[in-house]
């Protein structure tokens, strides 16, 4: 999976259709009084436009737009449990008996399948599994967020400068991000992790730092149209300055590309880092992740303890899915060609 | 057309020296190859290898030298195996290469096969489940979906291909049959990854295609519909899966580390592992030449084809 590639199919410049924040409620909307539509006038020469209901801004669209996306709401229900579930785990460890203190071993009690006292079954020391998986659970789902905020802070800001401010700082920021596209990632990873080695935010640090390219380009080819707007000319003119122009006027209007590649970046770093964890480059004890639970498991093949292989991969799968139907969802409610 | 390719040649010549230069000089840096010697009996043994890798010199310096090597078409041999490089390469692909042209041709024809129909029943229940389908192929670590073949088709089905439990792996095999049983599961394991992908791209492209006047011409002609989704539109929707076959085709050459780790597949994957395992500075830098310039080629490819089907793209 690139990451180039996704960002293709994303709402370009003239699908997001600019969203001018100086005439942002003004009422005609070409998406609402188009002539083919089904409430729109019948013809040109109608007399004052008549508008069906009240102006609606840009927000109530994308709103409206989103809401319809019935997986994407569910996904984010599924998520922000999961992710409550995994945060709140210390706290459930102290109220209830579902949840075990973390890495807490049970030598006596060894390997038993999934039952109503360990809902995922324990491992050979007896740990529960599913109070482990939820401890793994808060690297995985930090190291997702953690990377996605970075990444596309990161993509942003020089997206951003190059695009806004051109000449030299363009040419030398992106040939920065063709320099970074160039270096093929896995060397990079393998290389920065076994030396650096496998604590959590180095691990998010070299994720974020290979992930934000393909938003730099996104965000730099919008801003270049945008800024040659009207709207960029009026607040210049009202004697904005260019990091205000950028932060309020600018930025605003590319916020679908950026919000639907966070939600890739989040997906990338989940997956990357499980695989990372499979050949030996994840994180490392005491810390734990789904991926590195997953490749500890692969010792319990044709054993009877094959349960522990499924569950770390479940949750993988779910999250990222979650996140994924959440990313289809924003592109659908960032297009404005998309049917309200 | 021709200064284009001189171009892109240029370009990917300082794309490699790149790759070359930072997995060389990051190799180096991050692993002694010589460090095992450290508690060697023999207090010049680890000298000595020092001085025979090179490795008293500094990393620049050595750096260059491989360079004017590598110019002459002479990569050096592996310091862990001490065989030519560029054998141990070949020898890999070969291995690499009955992964995956089995499983880009399987995998080409059912993307086309699931995006037309996707496309043609859009919103049926077929391309509901194919959608969930192909989210769930990309959404899932592909070493998982790899175990959980492996535990289901090894060990809870009496073992029907005939697979080495242990995964020690036995060679392709010499007969059909047993090179069957041998990559019927990591193909698998490749196929439905970039089936997922690629039905999508192809679903897509062919309901941007079919609104088009040209398309609504053609069935006002009397053109059954088979005839205008299979000729017509196809013609045009090929255009974007063909390139993105030819990309992903670059892409892969050095892409299936974890796939064949996991089935013990001693190609392309493994001697990147074992390399940047050992510190081996020639073969790993060797490895990325070869994987970026695959890379790099195959991107080339895309665009020329691209260019060749669509007479709207100028390649400048």
């Amino acid at each position: 999976m690139t990451l180039g590639r996704d960002f293709d199919d994303m709402p370009g410049e003239e699908r997001l259709g600019a969203i001018d924040p100086l005439a942002a409620g003004a009422p005609a909307r070409p998406v609402m009084a188009s002539a083919d539509g089904p409430d729109g006038p019948e013809g040109p020469h109608h007399e004052p436009i008549e508008l069906a209901g009240t102006p609606r801004s840009q927000w109530y669209l994308f709103r409206r737009r989103f809401l319809r996306h019935r997986l994407a709401i569910v996904s984010i229900v599924v998520l922000v449990l999961l992710i409550l579930l995994c945060f709140g785990a210390g706290l459930l460890q102290r109220f209830t008996p579902f949840v075990a203190p973390a890495g807490r071993q049970n030598l006596e009690l060894g390997p038993v399948g999934p039952s109503g006292a360990h809902w995922f079954g324990t491992d050979q020391l007896g740990r529960d599994y599913f109070s482990e998986m939820l401890y793994a659970g808060r690297t995985s789902l930090l190291i997702g967020l953690v990377v996605a905020f970075l990444s596309t802070v990161i993509g942003t800001t020089i997206g951003a400068i190059a695009g806004y401010f051109g000449g030299i700082s363009d040419q030398l920021l992106m040939r920065l991000t063709d320099l970074f596209l160039v270096l093929p990632s896995l060397i990079v990873l393998a290389l920065a992790l076994r030396y650096f080695g496998g604590q959590v935010f180095v691990i998010e640090l070299v994720l974020a730092a290979l992930f934000w390219m393909g938003l730099a380009r996104i965000v730099r080819s919008q801003v270049r149209s945008i800024k040659e707007k009207e709207f960029i000319e009026a607040a210049r003119a009202g004697g904005a300055s260019s990091r205000q122009i950028i932060i309020r006027h600018v930025l605003p209007n590319c916020i679908g590309p950026i919000v639907v590649a966070a939600t890739l970046a989040v997906v990338q770093a989940i997956l990357v880092e499980s695989a990372l964890s499979y050949l030996g480059y994840g994180v490392k004890p005491p810390a734990t992740s789904w991926g590195s639970m997953l490749s500890d498991s692969k010792g319990y093949f044709g054993t009877d303890q094959a349960y522990l292989i499924w569950f770390p991969g479940l949750a993988i799968l779910i999250t990222v899915l979650c996140v994924n139907f959440i990313g289809d969802g924003l592109r659908d409610a960032f297009d404005p060609k998309s049917r309200l | 057309m021709l200064r284009f390719i001189l171009r892109r040649l240029v370009y990917s010549f300082l794309v490699l020296l790149v790759a070359s230069a930072v997995t060389f000089i990051g190799i180096s840096v991050v692993a002694d190859p010589t460090a095992r010697l450290a508690q060697n009996r023999d207090p010049q043994a680890r000298a000595r290898m020092r001085t025979e890798l090179g490795l008293d010199r500094p990393v620049i310096s050595r750096y260059c030298s491989w360079l004017a090597s590598a110019a002459t078409g002479d990569f050096g041999r592996s310091w862990q195996k001490k065989d030519s490089v560029i054998d141990i390469l070949m020898n890999a692909m070969k291995y690499t290469a009955w992964l995956v042209i089995p499983g880009f041709i399987i995998a080409a024809i059912l993307a086309f096969a699931i995006g037309t129909y996707s496309a043609i029943r859009q919103y049926s229940a077929g391309d509901y489940f194919f959608t969930g389908a192909s989210f769930v192929g990309i959404s899932m670590p592909q070493f998982w979906f790899a175990l959980i073949l492996i535990e289901i088709f090894v060990f809870t089905v009496p073992n029907m291909f005939g697979m080495d439990p242990y995964f020690r792996f036995i060679g392709i095999g010499d007969t059909v049959g047993d090179r069957f049983k041998y990559l019927f599961l990591p193909v698998c394991v490749l196929v439905v990854q970039i089936v997922a992908e690629w039905s999508r791209y192809h679903r897509a492209s062919l309901l941007d295609i079919m609104p088009s006047d040209y398309i609504r011409s053609a069935y006002a002609r009397g053109i059954p519909k088979r005839t205008v989704v299979l000729k017509h539109a196809t013609k045009n929707a090929l255009v974007p899966l063909v390139v993105i076959m030819a990309i992903d085709a670059g892409l892969i050459v050095g892409g299936l580390v974890v796939t064949e780790q996991v089935f013990s597949i001693p190609g392309m994957g493994r001697v990147f592992i074992e390399a940047l395992e050992y510190g081996d500075a020639p073969m790993l830098t060797a490895w990325v030449v070869l994987t970026a310039s695959a890379v790099v080629a195959f991107n080339l490819v895309a665009d020329i084809i691209n260019a060749a089907l669509d007479p709207r793209v100028r390649l400048a």
